[in-house]
């Protein structure tokens, strides 16, 4: 478990697929940011054993309770990160310290210079958390995803090793 | 799951299967008689398929999902797939007789309809019926489908070959979701 101040990460076992799926499955728990799926059980389960290089982590308060999820993966060769909060949990900074801990765990276990992720340009909410976690916007990928009805933008966002420097949350690992 | 006002619609999971098997396969008077008869089936057999599904099922890209009413209870099924090689969406639907006639078809044909035109890159969704299966074709109507053409001997069911009606709505008809409007 990787341990923050106000959220831990906790990589998502086979047993806790359930809850991903309830989450994943709900248009409106999603937001209208994300593309509208509805996925069998079997369909996680089969995401799950073909990760590869891929990992899940929920995010976790302090007392336990699963709050959202944070993923890393390669996008076209580059590590890239997702993540999600749950509708009432947002806007507590929450994502923003599961970002942190996750370019620090992921500086610091791999030799990578670069981490990027993606936000609709119109989710200003995602966008803050990524400029307040220390990423840079790079350029817009235009009309790159369908997601409710339309043909959306996609923002890149990255931030390299020599401007992370060091850990700001994984401190007691360095 | 999708959420309508009288129903919602819910993938197809594994514990799913005995409702199918029940209704679907070992009714033989479950598609009424203007529609087919379908194959006997043991819950051992249905659990092999849903393990293993047949290349169509996967060439077609087909996904089922179970309509419940509010409470929870499992009324019918409607599925989308892909008709190929042309790859047109097309969408198939049904009731189980005793909740028919209560208007569930048509909420569910529309909560699909808003998912897909939502969801995919489509601008075209078509559905057929059996020329004498009028419930069905009001189901399409009053969903916002029109009716296009007849396709003739192409089903058989009951020792005859029958005719069916194309039904297709457009995206530019649809224009925006009738149920799935909440998004956050």
């Amino acid at each position: 478990m990787l341990e923050g101040k106000n959220v831990n990460l906790r990589i998502v076992e086979k047993e806790d697929l359930s809850l991903l799926h309830e989450w994943d499955n709900n248009p409106d728990f999603r937001g209208e940011f994300e593309q509208l799926r509805e996925e069998t059980k079997t369909d996680l389960e089969k995401l799950y054993d073909n990760l590869k290089d891929s990992q899940w982590f929920f995010i976790e308060k302090k007392d336990g309770t699963k709050i959202g999820n944070i993923a890393h993966l390669l996008s076209a060769g580059e590590v890239e990160v997702g993540y999600f909060v749950v509708p009432n949990e947002r806007k507590k900074g929450y994502a923003t310290e599961a970002i942190m801990i996750m370019v620090d765990y992921l500086f610091l276990s791999k030799a990578i210079e670069r981490i990027q992720a993606k936000a609709d340009p119109e989710n200003i909410a995602s966008c803050k958390a990524l400029e307040k976690a220390g990423f840079k916007r790079e350029g817009i990928l235009r009309k790159t995803f369908f997601a409710r009805g339309k043909w959306k933008d996609d923002c890149m966002f990255s931030i390299l090793r020599e401007e992370w420097k060091e850990p700001k949350i994984l401190t007691r690992t360095a | 799951m999708l959420e309508g006002k009288n129903v919602n619609l819910r993938v197809r999971e594994r514990e799913d299967l005995d409702f199918f098997v029940e209704h679907h396969h070992n009714d033989v008077n479950f598609y009424g008689e203007h529609g087919p008869v379908m194959t006997q089936m043991s819950k051992t057999e249905a659990e092999k398929r849903f393990e293993n599904p047949s290349p169509i099922v996967t060439v077609c890209e087909a996904v089922r999902f179970v309509i419940m009413s509010k409470d929870g209870t499992k009324i019918g099924s409607i599925g989308h797939y892909f008709v190929q090689p042309s790859k047109l969406m097309e969408i198939g639907y049904d009731i189980i007789p005793s909740e028919r006639d209560k208007g569930y078809g048509t909420e569910a044909v529309q909560i699909m309809v808003d998912y897909l035109f939502l969801s995919k890159d489509i601008v075209r969704i078509q559905a057929v019926t059996n020329v004498d299966n009028i419930p069905s074709q009001r189901v399409l109507e009053k969903a916002g489908f029109a009716r296009e053409g007849t396709l003739r001997k192409v089903s058989h069911v009951r020792q005859e070959w029958g005719d069916v009606y194309v039904y297709s709505v457009l995206r530019e008809e649809w224009k925006e979701p009738k149920i799935l409007t909440k998004t956050s």
